[in-house]
């Protein structure tokens, strides 16, 4: 597999303190990277190295191939796009003037697909409404617009739905889809929100305590999803202990509800609650969603 | 770097405080104007020199605002995220301030000399005083750009960048005033003896509060330091101290961007 972006044990310090601990991770071209965890796991600091912000403490990263030490870095940065934690927007000008700004930062000749970008975004009827004017979404918009400008390879977008409203929550991912799609590029979204993060990744990685525990691509994900059978009972307790001498896999949710992991005949477990004074009320089949996944994976590290 | 010089001139033209800038240069020029005239104070080259005195306060307020910007508004990242380096953020920041002031002095200069030349007398210094005095001045405004850049590029808070510059711009001035104090204290007192406006002096004694020849030494290198120093002695006019600024300019501001470059590329950004 071509990976767009690797990263080799790379550790960060801040004093005492290591945000990244020996951290590995594999971006595959093409893929829609969700770099997922908690607060304070990480994802920002990892984020910050690699758009060079932030010089690591040791270990080394590439991209496109060529590693953080070579004096081809900034060259190749030329090639990446990225939006960290808010939108870097200059508030005093127009959308189209900023994005005038960032042509000339790269230092392209013409203002050539100024209009596209700003209609990909949504942004082409702005006029000369000052960006400070602009909602939370549009601004979010502008941000990723300006990471747009020089066709970038590999787009960077730390929380890029932070704060936006449904519709907003929409239109970002649309957005990434469609330039994923269209225009080929990878792209490496950190989220806490991991619903979102799950319609359009393709790829993930799971970060807790500056490493990464878990490499996991969308397919085998889902393989790994396990069917649960939800029920709702009077009696919890007795629920438990059946389950317990059948030794049924079971998750507790609350008083009255729990899921099961495990194939069961329904009519058999009706029948045999029922005689212990215990009346299932709900019954319903589920599938494993991303974010039990990835509780279940940071309970186990917890655990470690 | 030019890249950078062309995006940095673009926002420039789009900011408030560019033109801002621009508009109280001409506010000053014309209040120069106003005061020699009614003051009496008639010569044309002081009141050209009359700017440098609140050209370093605009710098203060200009740079905090416009590099401060960069950073609170993140287009310091937009700029290292595709591949810039820091010494070309960090010089081409300085670069445009440096241009900026030095137009806003060149608009200043026009406007009085334009004016000037109707409204009061002309000009009373030599050449090489002129050109000594428009080397110094435009050295002064360098120095001034380097020290307010240097704090904008470490701070990534613009409220407090643009405090710290113009607590320091005052602070800068008591300096100069207190080792002003002390580096132009004089050896003796004199007993003088006025006659038909005229003065004698009669006899000399020693100051008993002359700080020592070693003292008022370092207060001389420390104020000529000071760029606020060195607007005072423009207006002296005196030809011997205006031919040693320039050293200790240029080593003001080869030292602060030396360390400003350095630290800078050592930074964490957020």
């Amino acid at each position: 597999m071509e990976y767009i972006l690797e990263t080799n044990n790379i550790e960060k310090k801040y004093g005492h303190f290591k945000a990244l601990n020996n951290l590995n991770m594999h971006i595959p071209k093409g893929a829609i990277y969700g770099l997922i965890g908690k607060n304070g796991a990480g994802k920002t600091t990892l984020i910050r190295l690699i758009c060079g912000l932030q010089k690591v403490t040791s270990g080394e990263y590439t991209i496109f191939g060529i590693s953080n030490n070579s004096r081809r870095i900034v060259e190749t940065r030329k090639r990446v796009g990225g939006m960290v934690e808010t939108p870097s927007i200059c508030t005093d000008m127009t959308a189209e003037d900023n994005l005038k700004e960032q042509y000339k930062i790269i230092g392209l000749p013409s203002y050539d697909n100024l209009q596209e970008i700003l209609k990909l975004v949504r942004l082409n009827n702005t006029g000369k409404k000052k960006a400070k004017h602009f909602s939370l979404g549009m601004k979010q918009r502008l941000g990723l617009a300006i990471a747009l400008v020089g066709n970038p390879d590999l787009l960077i977008l730390d929380e890029p739905i932070n704060g936006l409203d449904p519709e907003g929550i929409i239109e970002i991912r649309e957005l990434i889809l469609k330039l994923n799609k269209e225009k080929g590029i990878t792209f490496l979204i950190s989220s806490h929100y991991l619903d979102e993060l799950s319609k359009i990744a393709t790829f993930y990685g799971i970060i807790d305590k500056g490493k990464i525990i878990k490499e996991i691509d969308k397919n085998e994900l889902e393989q790994n999803f396990r069917k649960r059978t939800q029920i709702t009972v009077t009696n919890i307790k007795e629920c438990v202990k059946y389950l317990e001498e059948k030794e049924l896999a079971y998750k507790v949710i609350s008083d009255d509800t729990l899921d099961i992991y495990e194939k069961i005949n329904v009519s058999e477990l009706v029948i045999a609650l029922s005689k212990r004074n215990c009346i299932v009320n709900n019954f319903q089949e589920k599938g494993e969603s991303l974010e039990n996944y990835y509780l279940n994976l940071i309970g186990g590290a917890d655990n470690d | 770097m030019i890249k950078l010089l062309k995006a940095g001139f673009f926002r420039l033209k789009k900011d408030t405080i560019f033109w801002l800038f621009i508009f109280f240069t001409v506010v000053i020029a014309i209040f120069s104007l106003i005061r020699y005239k009614i003051g009496g104070d008639m010569l044309l080259n002081d009141a050209i020199n009359e700017f440098i005195k609140y050209i370093g306060l605009l710098i203060s307020i200009f740079v905090s605002i416009f590099v401060g910007k960069e950073y609170s508004q993140g287009i310091i990242r937009n700029k290292i995220i595709v591949g810039h380096s820091r010494t070309s953020i960090f010089l081409s920041n300085l670069i445009i301030s440096i241009i900026v002031s030095i137009l806003c002095e060149l608009i200043y200069i026009l406007l009085v000399f334009s004016f000037g030349m109707l409204l009061l007398e002309k000009i009373q210094i030599s050449i090489a005083q002129l050109l000594m005095t428009i080397l110094d001045t435009i050295l002064i405004i360098i120095s001034f750009c380097s020290i307010f850049n240097f704090i904008a590029m470490m701070c990534s808070e613009i409220t407090i960048t643009t405090t710290i510059c113009i607590i320091l711009f005052i602070a800068m001035y008591v300096a100069q005033a207190s080792a002003s104090y002390i580096a132009k204290s004089p050896k003796y007192g004199t007993n003088t003896y006025y006659e038909n406006g005229n003065a004698y002096i009669i006899s000399q004694y020693p100051n008993p509060n002359y700080p020592g020849e070693q003292k008022v030494k370092i207060a001389q290198i420390i104020y000529l330091s000071i760029p606020q120093g060195q607007a005072e002695e423009i207006e002296d006019n005196n030809l011997e101290i205006l031919q040693q600024m320039p050293i200790y300019s240029i080593t003001l501001i080869v030292i602060v961007n030396f360390f400003g470059v350095y630290i800078f590329s050592k930074k964490e950004l957020k």
